[in-house]
């Protein structure tokens, strides 16, 4: 009754997870569509999401997985087409396939060096540094 | 608490007296173990964020208290819960089955 593998990582960047989260997708899936998982809300526009009042999103890699999604829920047809992310606390946690194809297992790496790394405070650096 | 199934889960469940939930080894190196959620039926995005195809969620059992599950690892051990063993529901603490859009507060 229930599928997907749970990845959390403690991070300090609380509300801010999202955000990064999600600039690290973009680069991978420039078609994606964000939605808040609860309310249904769905942001073509990721810096539309309001980070802080948001605990829980799905995130799929275009329009069509959106479609098929609500039709079919999870399926063979849709693996690799949907990143869960919730917020709380100090974790992040992404659900992904139980058997996720390698393109997914990549870009959680990715997911898990940029929060972990907090890029903000990297940029921050640099300006410093100029 | 509720458990989601298909029409051959349901049918299996349902002609126990004492509902009977078997633990089962998930995909994806999951622990094995029986699930539940408290998200209901009307719950927006059910089977994706239970990552469950849709077929998948057409019964449900509901039940009351939650002695022996414990919360999954993670943000989505607000809603789903488990138990290692297989977990048995006696007559006293079962308050629905059937079709989850039958299903009401």
């Amino acid at each position: 009754m229930i599928d997907g593998k749970d990845i959390v990582i403690r991070t300090g960047a609380g509300a801010q997870s999202f955000d990064l989260l999600l600039r690290v997708v973009r680069r991978r899936w420039p078609a994606m569509v964000v939605e808040d998982a609860v309310s249904g809300k769905v942001f073509r526009d990721y810096t539309e999401l309001p980070f802080s009042a948001i605990e829980e999103i799905l995130i799929y890699r275009d329009q069509p997985a959106v479609v098929k999604w609500q039709r079919l829920g999870a399926c063979d047809e849709l693996r690799g087409t949907m990143i869960h992310a919730l917020v709380s606390g100090n974790e992040l946690t992404v659900v992904v396939d139980g058997d996720p194809p390698a393109e997914v297992v990549d870009l959680v790496d990715s997911i898990r060096h940029a929060v972990r790394g907090d890029i903000f405070n990297i940029v921050i650096s640099l300006r410093d540094a100029a | 608490m509720l458990h989601y199934t298909d029409t051959g889960g349901y049918k299996a469940i349902s002609s126990q007296v004492t509902w009977l939930f078997r633990a089962s080894t998930p995909p994806g190196g999951r622990r094995r173990g029986a699930y539940f959620t408290t998200l209901k039926p009307t719950t927006r995005n059910l089977a994706a964020r239970l990552r469950i195809p849709r077929e998948k969620t057409t019964h449900v059992f509901a039940f009351c208290g939650n002695e022996g599950l414990r919360p999954i690892e993670g943000g989505r051990g607000q809603y789903i819960f488990w138990s290692s063993n297989d977990y048995a529901v006696e007559a006293h603490r079962q308050e629905f089955h059937g079709l989850s859009e039958e299903h009401h507060d």
